[in-house]
């Protein structure tokens, strides 16, 4: 187990800067998702941590010590990759025993722990064939189960589960949380996928072009995004995000968006947009659980009126497409009533919206 | 009218039989082909498309029997999951060579051009070849071109499976917007669950070779005709108790569960059967009307939209699906309720009760 201190971090490839003043403080026994899209930088600053890459500047301290002297075997850090490096011709026993044979382990010590893995990976069963002829899901537990027998003190994971299908997915996505609170390493864990962030990590941390977006628990990234970035990148379905100009009209304050759809501001939302004094172009967010139908609640929640476009099944719920004139809303269908091309009111409630600068995208007013 | 048909069509492989398979697609419908991988859901395309043929049973294409057409003659596009694009041309090229084939004039040319580009964003790409694209790039060509093409029917083999979560969202909607203003025949093969129901006006879902399901999205996660469809259906799947009525047939019993579920409704008195509820249809509190259960949480995944709870009833784990964000720890205790009125119930054979 280990504390990571990433500070100002830079790494360039010739002309290009692959991570960008990177800093990140990662507690001992937690687990840290490296959030972003594909060519981000995320896998790049994992690769620094295990030192397959080196910093261009800055330094990365682990229990406050430079281990950039340090030979990367004798690290104690664990891999786990996307392409899960699985000796195919060996058995599934032999896998779990190889590292441990290395470390020359006592022989019945060694037998205790392939047996005692190959339990919690629920592949025991497995243990004297060839790797080789596991199923897909199988061959993941076994990487993941060869990686963790060695009890490293740091667990690095880059897209471990992005080979297997939904379900199974979903299954070792909670076999990994559990995997680790019983363990209690820390853990980097890389993903494009949010929900798979949101769901295992402690914290996650979000990279944009080599940059850090965000730092935070999921549920704080989540409630208040600090920049219109993070704000479209989590959550799914993904947050609505109006871009427009805002104008004062009549004693009104509007988002004109282009194609004539306009949102007038209330409450909270409202004295977000102009917190900096200034009137300006603006992006409006809310997420889509967050509109509703039906009667109106409060008296500032901002109206509007939109056609039923597409109707989606999205797991348990219906998830509405509302078309205002070129702008489009996406909704929950809360009541199970819409129906397509009906023409249907739907509130906004200020204090649930947000407000982005369009220019620089971050996030305006109280946060 | 019926754009595809299906009768008794069997497509026999060594190891692996398809069929018998039964299905009609509407005119302009958006049908969506669900299974999980090596199920024959590709194989069902190959047979309307013309690229095998039924070794028993007949395909009707617009009421003409399709044995006696070409390919060619089927007017029916393909965009295959491995995307088929000529690497030596651009990927403009690419997209219009179904139109120059044809002969279309280049006004007709340019301005269907501008109109894939638009909604399949890839204006910015049409220079390069192939070899310069992302797969994610390579996907929208082959798209584009398919869509140029303006064929009466089009068949998808996992277009969007190559592109990341955002772009593929979008994809799912401009696709479905591009098949309605068109009105053109869609069939979309995925093993995506999730996207297939989203995008799809009916499904068909295929498993082992032969279709256990078609309905609409909302009917077949509402009622699936089988516990092998409720085991395909939803993210996270169904919770599954493998248990039994009790001799009165008023209840249900299972090992894992420590209350009895009282049963409405028609049961098989004594006989072995599977419960099964949705992870969004167990509550977090106790409930009078429904059967209320004693379970321990083990981990708990915020969303942000709602909450994902993995807990132990039991020594079975148990997924629960709480709207919006729930504040329970790991390892706390917990009393849950069944819906009542969500209850699934299958018999031995794995048949809807």
């Amino acid at each position: 187990m280990s504390s990571i201190q990433i500070s100002n971090v830079t790494k360039r490839f010739g002309d290009f800067t692959a991570v960008d003043d990177l800093s990140l403080e990662i507690e001992e026994g937690e687990f840290v998702a490296l959030l972003g899209p594909s060519g981000c930088g995320k896998t790049t600053t994992m690769n620094m941590i295990a030192g397959l890459e080196e910093a261009t500047e800055g330094s990365i301290l682990f229990d406050g010590q430079d281990l950039s002297r340090t030979r990367i075997q004798d690290r104690n850090i664990g891999f786990v990759f996307q392409n899960y490096a699985i000796f195919t011709h060996l058995s599934v026993y032999k896998n779990l025993s190889y590292g441990l044979e290395v470390k020359k382990f006592a022989k019945d010590d060694i037998k205790r722990r392939v047996h005692a893995m190959a339990d919690r990976m629920s592949i025991s069963h497995r243990l004297e064939q060839p790797a080789a002829s596991l199923s897909v899901n199988e061959m993941q537990k076994l990487a993941i189960g060869r990686s963790a027998i060695m009890e490293p003190r740091i667990f690095l994971l880059d897209e471990p589960l992005s080979n297997l299908d939904a379900g199974f997915r979903a299954y070792m996505r909670a076999e990994l949380k559990v995997l680790q609170h019983e363990f209690g390493q820390t853990m980097i864990y890389v993903t494009h996928d949010q929900i798979e962030a949101m769901s295992l990590a402690d914290k996650i941390a979000i990279i944009d072009q080599g940059k850090l977006m965000q730092y935070g628990s999921p549920l704080d990234i989540y409630n208040s995004p600090n920049n219109r970035f993070v704000a479209n990148f989590v959550g799914s379905p993904r947050m609505n995000l109006i871009d427009g100009e805002l104008r004062e009209e009549e004693n009104q304050l509007k988002l004109m968006v282009q194609g004539g759809a306009e949102i007038i501001l209330q409450g909270q939302v409202k004295s977000d947009f102009t917190s900096d004094g200034k009137v300006h172009s603006g992006s409006f967010g809310i997420r889509p659980q967050d509109i509703y139908f039906g009667e109106r609640r409060a008296s500032n929640d901002i109206a509007m009126k939109g056609t039923v476009e597409i109707l989606e099944r999205v797991g348990p719920k219906r998830l509405a497409y509302l078309q205002v004139l070129e702008t489009k809303f996406l909704a929950f269908d809360d009541q199970d009533q819409l129906k397509l091309g009906d023409e249907v009111p739907f509130f906004l409630p200020p204090g649930k919206s947000m407000a982005f600068d369009m220019i620089s995208g971050h996030r305006l007013g109280s946060v | 009218m019926n754009a595809i048909e299906f009768k008794n069509v069997v497509k026999t492989y060594p190891e692996f039989t398809l069929g018998p398979i039964n299905l009609a697609v509407k005119k302009g419908e958006f049908f969506g082909i669900f299974g999980p991988p090596s199920t024959g859901k590709t194989s069902i395309l190959k047979l309307i498309l013309g690229l095998l043929e039924p070794d028993e049973g007949q395909i009707t294409l617009m009421d003409k029997d399709a044995s006696e057409l070409e390919v060619a003659e089927r007017d029916i596009s393909m965009v295959f999951q491995n995307l088929a694009l000529f690497p030596h041309m651009t990927g403009r090229e690419n997209v219009i060579f179904p139109l120059k084939e044809r002969g279309a004039s280049e006004a007709d040319i340019s301005q269907q051009l501008d109109f894939v580009s638009e909604v399949l964003h890839i204006s910015h790409i049409l220079h390069k070849n192939p070899s310069q694209m992302s797969g994610g790039e390579r996907q929208r060509i082959a798209l584009g071109r398919a869509f140029a093409a303006d064929s009466r029917a089009m068949l998808l083999d996992e277009p969007i499976a190559a592109l990341d979560a955002r772009l593929r969202e979008e994809m799912r909607v401009e696709l479905k917007r591009l098949q309605r203003e068109n009105n053109q025949t869609f069939v979309y093969v995925s093993h995506d669950e999730e996207e297939v129901m989203a995008i799809s006006d009916r499904v068909a879902v295929i498993i082992g070779g032969n279709i256990a399901q078609i309905g609409t999205p909302d009917d077949v996660y509402s009622r699936p005709n089988s516990l092998a469809v409720a085991e395909v259906i939803g993210t996270p799947p169904m919770n599954l108790f493998k248990g039994r009525f009790s001799s009165d047939g008023m209840f249900f019993e299972a090992e894992n569960l420590n209350a009895r579920i009282p049963i409405l409704g028609e049961t098989k008195r004594g006989g072995n059967a599977t419960l099964g509820i949705r992870p969004e249809d167990i509550w977090l509190e106790s409930d009078e009307n429904s059967a209320t259960f004693d379970l321990k949480i083990s981990t708990v995944e915020p969303l942000g939209g709602y909450t994902i709870l993995n807990a132990l009833l039991g020594d079975q784990i148990v997924k629960i699906r709480a709207p919006g964000q729930v504040h329970i720890e790991g390892g706390s205790d917990q009393k849950v309720a069944f819906d009542q009125r969500r209850i699934h119930l299958f018999d031995d054979e794995g048949a809807r009760l």
